[in-house]
């Protein structure tokens, strides 16, 4: 069962996420704040992360910059951004994340790009 | 004095009292806040319980095993039972709301028919019935956002609500719960639609899928402007091009704005069956108007527009449509209309002039010196067009220009004939003439003469110089260009100090007169060979600045009437018509250039020692301390090679005299070559000398 560490501070759309991913066969840990999930990577690195860029402490896109240049890790990284949020998502990219999905969110699509960037790596 | 006996009791009762009080009140606060806490708690933790209800809700699938199709129809009887309760229902319908935001796609659909299958749409339609603003506001943004569209009708009777916030509303609920929405908002919209609204009725129609724009051209009849301007922004943004009549009949609505929007629906649509109809526009339309009609007809005309935009050029006194018209015709036909304006008429395009090597530096400095004069000239030439109001300024420059180039000719000597042009020498001939010492004239001739002279009846022309034309004449005549004996071309800074003052004269400034005759009578008994007659008309401030040196009093006499076919053709001077005789040459000693600072101005000497920021400093100061000293002093000043100083010298000179002339209340006067240039024979002005010393 592949492990996803779920980062949103949105509770109502990360348990539904959640449960949509859950229900797809994941084995999903859900952190509201950036510190839980940089002590949640501490521990266990999972096999993709998904992050929202808006959360209190730690933002996605410091996530992914400590991913990317602290931990050395190559996890697969989906950001979850605003619509119109388009500079936010550029410097995502340039610091390593693998690929962004807008809110409103489509769970069915969030499914979607979760499993290709899990076959890709 | 005695303190005032309080019983004991008294103030136990009154702290027992206070202190009762304030644990009551901390009590209820405490209360309170416990019993808020613990909603909220409870709320969190029921929220909790219901989000994977709903979740459940959400992704349950069609081609679910049995067993997940029991459950589904468990939790479907479960939260049925639970929004039985008021809180629940309110849980419920708040994560609901909630949700719809996040979500997009097959998951939000099913959000919406969990909303009406619940039947927690029909609290928010008992919102509609509400007497409170805020709560019909409410119960229509949750009817919009949940696009429950059973209540499309009900809300649509808010369109017109008097209440703003309601209308508002009640419009975006219109627009986004039907199609036919937004047709029914622009038929019966009775108010004004704000710029904000149409961008968010504009908003919500891009986000409607499947959504065929009607042909918003039906609108462009309506009464209500609103409308109208809305409808066109709509058809600019669906590009509907069926209305190009209705579009080009608003031309002619009243009010402006509609008729602004129009030309640019004209313009962006290339409407070029419009462009009678823009120029039967322009004669009516405002300012901002009249220059979209021209960028339009930049846009969409053809070279058959070209008179008319021509036409304007010429007619219309506005700076901005002018320069438009301009534009348009060129826009039109590129190129065909090149920049006139501020050019310097002495670069003109053609063979490269040769240089001779060793020359090459003093040519570089003399075309230098030569440009900065032109610039001059030109910066002059703007002031004459910024103050020039009427249609046939461009004449008046065109003719000044030529003037100008006329006289530069005229002091180059260029029509005299190559034999008799000397190099390095200016053909002076009209000035007149100068003599370095007394001559030897017999007392008698001279007494014969001067009896002669107050005799005489001149025949003064005064002048009416226009101050910019004269000031622009003093800069050319001050910067002659002469040539050297090597051919070389230098600007000379002429000296015209010598020449002598002949000035307005002005009947009713007797005492001046009187005052200036005295002093002639004076200097005559002196025997310093002062005609007295010369310098009667001369203001107390036009104390000529001369040399030391005698000038025939025929040249001085007739210098009012030169005029510029003479100084063409050589000659020196008309005369002026005397009662007697043609007068003996008597001579005139013209004061010199020291004598003018002989009351020297303070600033003169700090002038001399500064740098030029301390000198411009020290000019503006000028106007505002400044007497007849300081006019005479910038006089001086004006043979200045500093451009900028040369142009705050003007200025400052410019606004000395006039505070002078205010002062006086009576004109101080140019030098006189310039009014001569500029001068207009006035024939009132006759004098009689001998009248004057009567009265004297």
């Amino acid at each position: 069962m592949k492990k996803i560490l779920l980062a949103d501070d949105d509770e109502l759309l990360a348990s539904l996420l959640n449960y949509r991913l859950d229900k797809a066969g994941f084995q999903v840990h859900w952190s509201c704040d950036g510190r839980k999930v940089k002590e949640k990577l501490e521990e266990d690195i999972p096999d993709i992360i998904v992050s929202d860029i808006m959360m209190p402490y730690f933002s996605g896109l410091e996530l992914v910059d400590y991913v990317r240049n602290t931990l050395q890790s190559k996890v697969p990284i989906i950001i979850i951004s605003s619509a119109g949020n388009e500079e936010n998502v550029l410097t995502a990219f340039e610091l390593g994340a693998n690929d962004f999905i807008s809110k409103p969110v489509s769970p069915a699509e969030l499914l979607v790009r979760v499993t290709r960037e899990l076959n890709k790596a | 004095m005695s303190i005032p006996e309080i019983h004991t009791d008294l103030l136990w009762d009154l702290s027992v009292l206070f202190g009762s009080l304030s644990i009551l009140y901390f009590g209820f606060i405490f209360f309170f806040r416990n019993k808020i806490s613990a909603k909220a708690r409870n709320i969190g933790d029921r929220r909790k319980e219901i989000t994977p209800m709903i979740s459940n809700f959400l992704f349950y699938g069609e081609d679910a095993s049995k067993e997940e199709k029991y459950e589904y129809v468990g939790l479907k009887v479960e939260i049925r039972e639970l929004i039985k309760d008021p809180i629940n229902r309110s849980i419920v319908k708040d994560i609901l709301l909630d949700l719809q935001r996040d979500l997009t796609g097959d998951a939000r659909n099913r959000l919406f028919a969990l909303y009406k299958d619940f039947d927690l749409h029909l609290d928010a339609l008992d919102k509609l019935k509400s007497w409170r603003w805020e709560v019909v506001t409410k119960g229509i943004v949750e009817l919009t956002q949940m696009e429950v569209v059973e209540a499309y009708s009900l809300i649509r009777k808010f369109m017109n609500n008097r209440r703003s916030v309601i209308r508002r509303q009640a419009q975006i609920a219109t627009v986004s719960l039907k199609h036919e929405g937004i047709a029914h908002f622009l038929d019966s919209n009775r108010y004004p639609i704000s710029e904000w609204q149409q961008i968010k009725i504009l908003e919500i129609l891009r986000n409607k899928k499947d959504f065929i724009p009607p042909s918003f051209g039906l609108w462009l009849t309506s009464s209500n402007k609103d409308v109208v301007l809305f409808a066109l922004r709509l058809i600019r943004y669906y590009n509907q091009t069926d209305a190009n009549a209705s579009v080009t009949e608003l031309l002619r609505h009243k009010d402006e704005e509609v008729k602004q929007a129009a030309i640019d629906c004209i313009k962006e649509f290339g409407i070029t069956q419009a462009i009678p109809t823009l120029i039967a526009a322009f004669s009516r339309a405002k300012r901002d108007s009249r220059i979209l009609i021209l960028d339009a007809l930049g846009h969409i005309g053809t070279e058959e527009q070209i008179p008319f935009l021509q036409k304007v050029h010429q007619k219309v006194s506005d700076f901005n449509v002018r320069s438009k018209a301009l534009g348009a015709i060129n826009a039109i036909s590129p190129e065909s209309v090149l920049p006139v304006e501020n050019l310097d008429p002495r670069i003109q395009s053609g063979p490269i002039p040769e240089l001779e090597e060793e020359d090459t530096g003093a040519k570089i400095d003399q075309t230098e010196d030569r440009m900065d004069g032109s610039s001059e000239v030109v910066e002059e030439e703007i002031t004459i067009t910024d103050e020039g109001s009427d249609l046939f300024h461009e004449d008046l420059e065109v003719f000044d220009h030529c003037f100008m180039e006329e006289l530069n000719e005229i002091l180059r000597g260029k029509d005299k004939p190559e034999e008799e042009e000397e190099t390095g020498v200016l053909p002076l001939d009209f000035l007149p003439i100068i003599i370095e010492k007394p001559t030897d004239m017999d007392k008698k001739t001279k007494k014969k003469s001067r009896k002669r002279l107050r005799h005489l009846k001149v025949n003064y022309e005064e002048v009416h110089p226009d101050a910019e034309f004269r000031e622009e004449l003093e800069n050319i005549l001050s910067r002659v260009e002469v040539q050297d004996p090597d051919g070389n071309t230098e600007v000379e800074f002429l000296n015209f100090r010598f020449l002598p003052f002949v000035v307005g004269n002005e009947p009713e400034e007797e005492i001046s007169e009187q005052a200036d005759i005295e002093q002639s009578t004076q200097q005559e008994e002196e025997g310093s060979g002062i005609v007295s007659g010369i310098d009667v008309g001369a203001p107390a401030s036009g104390i000529a600045p001369s040399t030391g040196n005698e000038v025939n009093t025929d040249d001085i006499n007739t210098c009012a009437l030169v005029d510029w076919e003479q100084l063409q053709n050589g000659a020196s001077i008309e005369k002026v018509e005397h009662e007697e005789e043609e007068m003996p040459s008597s001579e005139v000693e013209v004061s010199g250039q020291q004598d003018v600072f002989s009351g020297q101005s303070v600033f003169e000497d700090l002038y001399r020692i500064s740098d030029e920021d301390s000198k411009l400093i020290l000019l503006d100061q000028i106007p505002e301390l400044g007497d007849h000293k300081e006019l005479a002093f910038l006089m001086h000043l004006q043979q200045e090679q500093n451009s900028k100083l040369r142009k705050r010298i003007f200025r400052v000179t410019r606004q000395l005299r006039k505070k002078l002339e205010e002062v006086t209340g009576k004109r101080v006067e140019k030098e006189p070559l310039v009014r001569w240039a500029t001068g207009v024979a006035d024939p009132e002005l006759n004098f009689d000398l001998e009248s004057r010393e009567k009265k004297q």
